[in-house]
């Protein structure tokens, strides 16, 4: 079995806001083995990108995470410094975010931009820098790099800046890369080169992959095990294929029935809206919205029940007593 | 609270279908606050500006009710007790004159006050129409209306000040003209530009698609979303009022004697400050407090109205 | 043939840009000469990559550009390309738009009730009590609540915000609407609750949509027929079907190719197309056919002569010079 690169265990991150304490990720514990591809799915505000941001210490001011454990190769980060977290940050853990034209620097060349965590990180000196940065730029296909290093971020096409976004995440051949919703910004055509230079990439270096998305199309085209979050939780988890075809949770088989098959039949929505996390439910998060919903799954989080060894889903369809009672659930 | 896992047995009217109200699918929790009432919220945590605005409201009571209360007068002389400290019988002490200082500070933050915002709420009328239209009409008109608003900027200040001060005398009324005259060219500015980014918006497309009108467009979508930093310039207005207020009576050509203000009062003084130095100690500082607690109110206003940071 | 809602006959939308004082006047050719039609009470799909041109004309249909350049707009019989905003007055009421940005679309300082009374108040239609009842009933028409009416959109959910939109769009009973990427911004699990309504509303009340996006598969869930541009020019355009399942230029084929399949053996087992490179700048496009620049079968005639659009069948038509060949 492959080594558990990352273990995150029971993650809280809260928000201070006007309004209150919004309880963004309510414990949440998953793992990602080494050189896998992992896909975190689920709605803007489910806890998706602030579970990212909260392992690598990147939370605005007024958020606070919590966790039990986070390993990271061994160490645990949960409670490390800032500090401590930059010499990682770049280094064993590359990150690649949704708009490339604020994580970039506009004021220095792409040149300096990756020479940066080189020097850095891995104490080569500038010409060994640069060389290394010509030879990342070139795997990244960028077209005629040596003049591409002289120039600024707004000089580039938004694939481009994604592409020199991926450069300067995998220059330093981490561990683990973050992708948060990397694609969402671009067309679909520029989309398809850089899930295609991701994949390449991965294979390349053999470095283990997160992919955030709220796209299924996205996440099953580059990702070979998912997480999906609602609400805060995590409410199912499994390799690609069970979760697709053996799905476990309605949310996610509501989520897969929403999208349009192409044979004309009508679109099934998950009617309703998101919890507000101000006042997270005390239950399943998605009963409000679910049609299987019963009074139990408005008192008491469903636990975790296993489908395989790898595929587990929370939902009290599984229940003994809920089976015996309803019948099996069919959710696709 | 029960816990029920998939071990344990779970009681038969739990398994019932949930209603359709208990989904309460589209029901929103939280209670409704308009952009001001959460702005007020987020003003009132801002300690500094809070105090200021106990400040200001403290003195403009002061200034309002005191002197009727007080058993002296601005212009009333007193030539057995001149140049005194402060004491029992008069609080701040007295002037050349003899005239009770505590009284003359009240007269003076009528006028300093009533100057800084009725300037600054005549330079807002002016400059939010003026930089409306030239923001919202854009092309040749925002043209012509700019080079008029940088020409009137170019000429210095202090030239129309002394010049309408010496054609219309000196007196609260000529003061205000003078200061509505140039003021307003700050808040055209920010307005016109505070336009210029919100006639892009989609509410503002919305609002054509809609069958608004040009200036029902202005009025109702694009001024009211430019209120919270016309308010902030408005703010920093007012001190700057005060200052130049306090500023052109303390060179002499502002408000004139017997008439107290806080310049003038300062004025008089700088001849007896190695004598009575209290006679320039109370003026200053209240000019100094005034200016103080209006500029910590535009900066909570600011953290408070600015919509960068306005999101829950 | 049933009436046409909707007719734009070569269509141009130039915007001049900012020049210094000696250099040539430029021009970006957003839209550069587009025809087609959509029968009231169909829905048209536009699909493109991002400054391809369909925002633009979707915008020019409801005349909020000025239409200096050339091309006709012929709305129910009447030319209204060159009406001004005084004679464009009535027709605003019979044709409404639904903006991409729910976030920016809706004005912050009003209420539900403000917003989605605007286009009544603006256009006379009704006033107090019964713009009231009428504003109530979109509101529930569009799944929200009456009680709703007296709150700020940021107290609503992007999905919410959206039919907020939509109930604006339909409250002066319009005839046609431009859905300018109403889902693109929503959650998926959202974006099947617009598409749904925006349907229920057209069988009911004989809507007739421009459903611009660059979600393909919406496009063909939703749509009667489909253009495809690029590059502000109309280069692909036929009846929904026709078009999924014969395509014929190369670029819609790698367009489509480029969607990933939210199904993992479809994936794994469909050989994509990458389209290499960019898109090329709309200021400067290449002589020819706007797509030579990345097409594989690029030939000599493609840099020298701009395809027309030509009819491959009854159904279908392109603009390539591979077509029929």
């Amino acid at each position: 079995m492959a080594e558990k690169i990352l273990e995150v265990k029971n993650l809280r991150t809260t928000f201070q806001t006007l309004a209150g304490e919004v309880k963004a990720v309510r414990g949440t514990s998953f793992y990602v083995e080494s050189g896998e591809s992992l896909g975190i799915v689920g709605e803007s505000g489910c806890g998706k990108s602030v579970t990212m941001l909260s392992i690598l210490h990147l939370l605005d001011e007024n958020a606070r995470a919590e966790a039990d454990a986070i390993n990271f190769v061994g160490q645990d980060i949960s409670r490390i410094t800032t500090k401590e977290m930059r010499k990682l940050n770049g280094y064993k853990i590359g990150m690649i975010f949704q708009d490339p034209m604020t994580s970039l620097n506009p004021v220095f060349s792409i040149e300096q931009q990756i020479c940066d965590p080189l020097m850095r990180h891995l104490k080569l000196n500038r010409p060994q820098a640069r060389k290394k940065a010509l030879e990342m730029l070139e795997t990244v296909g960028i077209p005629s790099p040596e003049s591409r290093l002289k120039q600024y971020p707004h000089e580039l096409s938004g694939g481009l800046r994604q592409r020199v976004m991926i450069a300067i995440a995998m220059c330093c051949n981490p561990r683990l890369l973050i992708a948060d919703e990397p694609t969402t910004a671009l067309d679909v055509t520029v989309q398809a080169q850089i899930l295609d230079l991701m994949k390449q990439m991965k294979e390349e270096y053999d470095t283990a992959v997160v992919l955030i998305s709220h796209d299924l199309g996205v996440i099953s085209s580059l990702c070979s095990r998912v997480i999906v979050m609602y609400g805060g939780v995590i409410v199912e988890e499994g390799l690609i294929d069970d979760l697709f075809y053996e799905t476990g949770h309605p949310y996610t088989a509501g989520l897969l029935r929403s999208i349009p098959r192409g044979d004309g039949e009508k679109l099934v929505p998950i009617d309703g809206t998101p919890p507000d996390l101000l006042n997270p439910p005390k239950g399943c998060p998605f009963a409000a919205r679910c049609s299987h919903a019963m009074k139990l799954c408005r008192e008491a989080m469903p636990p975790k029940y296993p489908m395989n060894e790898h595929h587990y889903s929370c939902c009290w369809l599984h229940h003994p007593s809920v089976i015996a009672k309803r019948g099996e659930a069919k959710l696709i | 609270m029960n816990t029920y896992n998939y071990e344990t047995e779970i009681p038969e009217e739990l398994l019932e279908d949930i209603t359709e109200e208990e989904r309460e699918k589209e029901s929103i929790d939280r209670t409704s606050f308009s952009y001001w009432q959460i702005s007020w919220r987020r003003f009132k945590k801002d300690k500094l500006a809070m105090g200021g605005l106990v400040v200001i409201i403290v003195m403009t009571l002061c200034a309002v009710i005191g002197p009727m209360l007080s058993p002296y007068d601005y212009d009333q002389t007193d030539f057995i007790a001149i140049l005194q400290g402060p004491s029992a019988k008069h609080w701040f002490g007295t002037d050349l004159l003899g005239r009770d200082v505590f009284v003359r500070t009240l007269y003076g933050a009528r006028i300093s006050l009533s100057i800084g915002f009725v300037a600054a709420a005549i330079n807002m009328v002016i400059g939010v129409l003026y930089g409306g239209i030239a923001g919202y009409l854009g092309g040749w008109v925002d043209m012509i209306m700019m080079r008029i608003v940088d020409v009137l900027s170019g000429i210095p200040s202090l030239i129309y000040l002394i010049l309408i001060m010496m054609f219309m005398g000196s007196s609260i009324q000529s003061i205000l003209l003078a200061m509505c005259l140039t003021y307003w060219i700050t808040t055209a500015r920010m307005v016109r530009g505070q336009i210029f980014t919100l006639r892009e918006q989609d509410y503002a497309l919305a609002g054509k698609v809609c069958g608004q009108s040009k200036w029902q467009i202005l009025t109702q979508h694009l001024i009211p979303n430019s209120m919270g930093s016309i308010i902030v310039t408005v703010t920093f207005l007012i001190p700057s009022a005060i200052f130049e207020e306090a500023f052109l009576s303390f060179l002499g050509i502002g408000i004139q004697v017997p008439m107290a203000s806080w310049g003038t009062m300062c004025n008089d003084a700088i001849q007896y400050l190695t004598q009575q130095p209290c006679l320039m100690l109370f003026p200053a500082l209240a000019i100094s407090i005034t200016i103080f607690a209006l500029n910590f109110i535009g900066d909570g206003l600011r953290d408070a109205l600015d919509p960068r940071i306005n999101k829950q | 043939m049933s009436k046409l809602c909707i007719d734009a006959k070569d269509l141009k939308i130039h915007f001049p840009l900012k020049s210094g004082m000696f250099q040539k006047k430029r021009v970006l050719k957003a839209v550069d000469g587009v025809s087609f039609s959509i029968e009231a009470g169909s829905t048209m799909g536009l699909v493109g990559e991002s400054g391809c041109g369909k925002t633009t004309v979707g915008r020019s249909l409801l005349r909020l550009y000025e239409i200096q350049e050339g091309g006709q707009i012929i709305f129910d019989g009447a030319d209204i390309s060159r009406f001004t905003d005084q004679q464009m007055m009535p027709y605003r009421k019979r044709m409404q738009m639904i903006f991409q940005d729910p976030y920016t679309s809706l004005d912050p300082r009003k209420t539900v009730a403000g917003i989605v009374s605007e286009p009544l108040l603006a256009m006379n239609i009704m006033k107090g009590k019964d713009a009231q009842d009428r504003v109530r009933e979109m509101v529930e028409l569009v799944g929200l609540k009456a009680d709703h009416l007296s709150r700020y959109p940021h107290e609503f959910s992007g999905g919410q915000r959206q039919r907020i939109g939509i109930a604006r769009a339909l409250v002066a009973n319009p005839e046609f609407i431009v859905c300018d990427e109403p889902i693109s911004a929503l959650d998926v699990s959202i974006q099947a609750q617009v598409i749904n309504i925006l349907e229920e509303l057209q069988d009911k009340f004989g809507f007739t949509y421009l459903f611009i996006s660059h979600d393909l598969s919406m496009v063909r869930h939703i749509s009667h027929q489909v253009g495809v541009m690029y590059l502000g020019n109309l280069i692909e355009y036929a009846e929904v079907d026709e078009l999924y399942e014969n395509m014929v230029h190369p670029y819609t084929k790698c367009l489509m190719s480029a969607v990933p399949a939210a199904d993992p053996v479809q994936n794994r087992e469909r050989q994509r197309i990458i389209l290499q490179g960019d898109v090329p700048s709309p200021i400067d496009p290449p002589s020819g056919c706007p797509f030579r620049t990345r097409c594989k079968y690029c030939m000599d005639i493609c840099a020298e002569k701009k395809p027309e659009l030509v009819r491959v069948n009854e159904k279908h038509m392109v603009a390539c010079h591979l077509a029929g060949k």
